[in-house]
């Protein structure tokens, strides 16, 4: 009887394509998500660092204001001379001094709102709303962030 | 000699079993190394995500008990509980808010599920 030497059969060869393929789809999934993974996590560092100066921003700009002339105008908030706005991936201070701006990522929404409550000083608040990490791919957070002025 | 070049011819049929799973024992590795590294990248994200807005909680706290002027350890805790619940934080599992208080006043504290402190506040009237 002849031994069989002459390479693979038609099974083996499928076997071992579908081996292959196997492996490249899992090492390409596995490096897909990974690339996607440090992409994620370089942007988000960045919102919440933004966020972190916005803090320091927001609650100092507002600190020299009245909540009495505290006011929401569309996306605009106005505080005596002192305008925030929210416009091209900007959060915009303006005063009669000049302006000045925080660069926002594409992927933040601003939008404010005013605290009020009897026997507390009133809040204004600045909404930042970043897509969430972890849970839906859709779902986002919204990060508060208050100043209290000083009352007249 | 027939018998020398049969075996040579039997050799070079494929990969043995033995050449087999060591090959897929090298992948297998490889995977090992590499999915914890993922991981890695993804918690520390979430950490880091995390640690971001309880700074943000602790300084939305101090900038309220500032303006009220009440530092008292009830204001305090009502201050710090209503932050914390309308942070991001309050949906993430296991992060904990907890006030203590002590002999100079009250210390605030947001921790991860695994005890590790995110914030902490100390706050004396």
């Amino acid at each position: 009887m002849k031994p069989r030497t002459a390479g693979f059969s038609m099974i083996e060869l499928f076997a071992v394509l579908a081996i292959v393929a196997v492996l490249l789809a899992a090492c390409g999934r596995l490096f897909g998500d990974g690339w996607v993974a440090l992409h994620r996590a370089l942007r988000g560092a960045g919102d919440h660092q933004t966020a972190t100066m916005l803090v320091q921003r927001w609650q100092r700009a507002l600190r020299a204001t009245a909540p009495e002339t505290w006011r929401i105008t569309g996306a605009r908030f106005e505080a005596g001379a002192l305008t925030v706005r929210s416009a091209d991936q900007r959060l915009v201070f303006s005063d009669p001094r000049g302006s000045t701006s925080v660069h926002l990522s594409r992927r933040v929404e601003c939008s404010f709102a005013i605290e009020r409550a009897d026997g507390e000083p009133d809040r204004a608040v600045l909404l930042l709303t970043v897509p969430a990490t972890e849970g839906a791919p859709a779902g986002r957070r919204i990060i508060r962030i208050v100043a209290c002025g000083e009352p007249a | 000699m027939n018998g020398f070049a049969y075996q040579r011819r039997t050799r070079e049929r494929g990969f043995t079993l033995i050449e087999l799973v060591g090959g897929l024992a090298m992948l297998g590795m490889l995977f090992g190394f590499f999915y914890p590294a993922l991981r890695g990248v993804r918690d520390a994200q979430r950490v880091f995500e995390r640690e971001s807005c309880a700074v943000i909680v602790m300084a939305n706290v101090l900038e309220r008990i500032e303006a009220a002027g009440a530092r008292d350890t009830a204001s305090v805790r009502r201050v710090f509980r209503e932050e914390f619940a309308a942070s991001p934080l309050a949906a993430c599992s296991g992060v904990r808010a907890m006030e203590r208080e002590t002999d100079a006043g009250c210390v605030l504290v947001i921790r991860r599920a695994n005890d590790a402190v995110l914030a902490r506040l100390e706050i004396q009237p």
